[in-house]
């Protein structure tokens, strides 16, 4: 009889836990312990029924993992993230749906900017000062960097597990929710900016989240509510303090926890079982019409833009 | 005949798995689909026992079988 500890991709909760407990039995393997939050498995048995039993788990979807190759491996170290970010935007292989969104995220952003530009000499009598007009084109960074995430997160729809997708829900729910609330909050108040925020947050959160069932979507929902009310409440109490600086340090924190998780479901996911994730013009279109709501309800909303009239 | 059960507490794809295995150990029962999103378990069987082990089996599981 020999003991074995054993790591596994995939093993995220309880029902994993008596999968393998299951497939065990079968192999006539015994557990001595299962530990679903760090994947591990502590095993003992005959060499033939170790094998039997990791060849069985690998058909469920729990190969083991293999140091230095495996998703797991090399947690924390920031290299990989740097080398991730680079084949990203080098559009290398292994990183392609990661670099067609990122292209897709860079389009929506420039197609929305160019119809400002041309909106702006077409309307006569459309003047923005400088801040607000700053405002303007960070609704359209918000509506695009909620879209490309929503877009990559959609890719891995299929088999997403509760772990992730409630990951998933809250992170965009929360960072998309904190953004509307602070540029709908600078310029129409807290009202309108706490209902704004809540309602783009919580949709965007509710909307990733229930890729993986009812609690994702639940979790999204919350961090939606949440942080749109804060998103509002902080740009209003900052509106004689450093408010466009305060707003430019929430876009950047934003878009390094949303790198994050793309960089997350990448490493947990592998490739994407679904392939694609959103169509290009699909992603644009649905960020025109997000970042062209937000921008309409800060500069013509209920309290008008009140921070800089 | 095909039957489709509405089961309740899958949150999963490993929950997913679950049920598909221990629905199709059941003898008589065949084409088995679990579907953890809409919480559904479609199977064909040819007779009213065998559904009522599969109700059983999902039941054992820790799972609850609404519909």
């Amino acid at each position: 009889m020999n003991e074995r500890v054993v790591r596994l991709s995939g093993m995220t909760c309880g029902s994993c836990e008596r999968i393998i407990a299951r497939e065990a039995k079968c192999a006539g393997v015994e557990i001595l312990e299962a530990d679903s939050a760090g994947g591990l498995v502590r095993v003992r048995g005959e060499d033939a029924g170790i094998s039997a039993f990791l060849s069985s788990l690998r058909g469920k979807g729990f190969p083991e993992r293999v140091p230095g190759s495996s998703p797991g491996s090399g947690r924390g170290d920031v290299r990989r993230v740097v080398a991730f970010a680079s084949d990203v935007v080098m559009g290398k292989e292994g990183t392609r749906l990661e670099s067609s969104i990122f292209r897709g995220f860079l389009l929506s952003i420039g197609a929305l900017f160019a119809a400002t530009a041309l909106a702006g000499a077409l309307i006569p009598g459309l003047v923005l000062n400088p801040d607000l007009a700053q405002l303007v084109l960070l609704c359209f960074i918000c509506s695009a960097i909620t879209i490309a995430s929503y877009a990559h997160l959609s890719a891995f729809k299929e088999g997403m597990s509760c772990m992730n997708g409630m990951m998933a829900g809250m992170t965009l729910g929360m960072a998309s929710g904190f953004l509307s609330g602070a540029l709908i909050g600078a310029t129409n108040g807290m009202f309108v900016g706490s209902v704004a925020g809540t309602v783009f947050g919580a949709s965007a959160g509710m909307l990733a989240g229930r890729f993986c069932g009812i609690m994702g979507a639940m979790e999204g929902m919350m961090a939606g509510l949440m942080s749109g009310t804060m998103g509002a409440m902080l740009t209003v109490m900052m509106i004689n303090d450093n408010l466009m600086a305060f707003v430019y340090i929430l876009f950047g924190a934003a878009a390094i926890l949303l790198a994050g998780l793309a960089y997350m479901m990448h490493r947990e996911s592998g490739n994407a079982p679904s392939g694609q994730g959103m169509e290009l013009p699909h992603m644009m279109a649905y960020s025109a019409v997000f970042g062209a709501i937000l921008a309409l309800l800060m500069l013509f909303g209920p309290r008008g833009p009140v921070t800089f009239p | 005949m095909e039957i489709t059960l509405k089961v309740s507490g899958m949150h999963c794809k490993s929950c997913g798995i679950l049920l598909s295995d221990a629905v199709s150990e059941i003898k008589g029962v065949r084409d088995v689909v679990v579907d953890f999103k809409a919480g559904t378990v479609r199977f064909s069987c040819d007779n009213e026992d065998a559904v009522a082990l599969v109700r059983d089996a999902i039941e054992a599981e820790g799972y609850g079988v609404v519909g």
